[in-house]
């Protein structure tokens, strides 16, 4: 009976994972970065039901002047790209995840309609993991820089990782176990010199016995 | 008038329909992405992307709708 090869959709979680590799743990920027974007849209909002809600105390020209429909029409106009703009960058935020596998990291930098980048650094070739958390408001918030030092390249420095402590942990308990998998191998291989070593010794145990 | 109905009418227009490839593009990314959300993968610790999603449609119908009756309070001044 043939093996089936193909794998069920449902291990697969995301687009480019690969055979036999599993997701240990995925996250997405701490929710700061949203700040910038959400304060301007609050207060725009804000101001624009208090002035929807207060209407009547305004004494608004007529409709049909020509000014006062262009002001209306840009108003609109302003508010729709406003709206779009905003909620575009929320999700787009959701689409931006780093996926720790039990063979590489991966940042998945997408949005809707204008970027697909994929950027992933193998386990192996992770020499050495910082953790960076500097300020008041970083320390107070839990959020850090995880600044992945590797061989023959410039350090990959994840921004605005939430929780950085636990996931420096898990990096680099993840790193753990894949070195010790990786060493078994090579116990295996010392073994097996060794007993290619024993082997020699008693063929020349052997010849010394016959030349005796 | 004809020109200022026919901006608003273009503008409500190419909003929902912004919207609805929005939603289609969201639903094709969720469809290849499915891992399992988490405390560190939501946002403030419950927020999903479909919640946003949820309200972001919610809210260009509001829009659409509130600014509609906004125009028509208007022109009956």
């Amino acid at each position: 009976m043939k093996e089936k090869k193909i794998k069920s959709s449902d291990e697969f979680h995301f687009r480019g994972q690969m055979q036999d590799e599993k997701v240990i743990e995925f996250f997405r920027r701490h929710w700061l970065v949203l700040l910038p974007d959400l304060l301007p849209f609050l207060l725009y909002m804000t101001g624009l039901i208090v002035f929807v809600a207060s209407i009547g105390s305004f004494r608004l020209p007529s409709l049909d002047e020509p000014f006062f429909q262009l002001l209306v029409a840009l108003a609109l106009i302003g508010t729709a790209l406003l709206i779009h703009r905003f909620f575009l960058k929320m999700i787009e935020y959701f689409m931006r995840t780093v996926i720790i596998t039990n063979f590489r990291v991966v940042e998945v930098k997408k949005s809707l309609f204008l970027h697909d980048d994929k950027h992933s650094i193998v386990m192996k070739r992770i020499q050495d993991i910082q953790k960076q958390q500097k300020g008041l408001v970083k320390s107070l918030v839990g959020v850090g820089e995880l600044v992945v030092i590797i061989s023959f390249s410039d350090p990959w420095v994840l921004r605005n990782v939430p929780s950085p402590d636990y996931h420096y942990r898990l990096l680099n308990q993840v790193r753990t176990t894949l070195s010790e998998r990786d060493h078994q191998p090579l116990n295996n291989f010392s073994n097996e010199f060794s007993d290619v070593k024993n082997g020699m010794t008693n063929i020349n145990r052997k010849a010394v016995e016959v030349e005796d | 008038m004809n020109l200022f109905w026919g901006t608003i009418i273009t503008t409500h227009m190419v909003s929902l329909i912004f919207m609805g490839l929005s939603l289609l593009r969201y639903l094709a990314y969720k469809k290849r992405n499915t891992i399992i959300e988490n405390g560190y993968s939501m946002l403030l610790g419950f927020i999903r992307p479909d919640h946003v999603v949820m309200i972001y449609v919610g809210f260009v119908l509001l829009y659409t709708v509130g600014s509609m009756m906004l125009i028509f309070y208007l022109s009956s001044l």
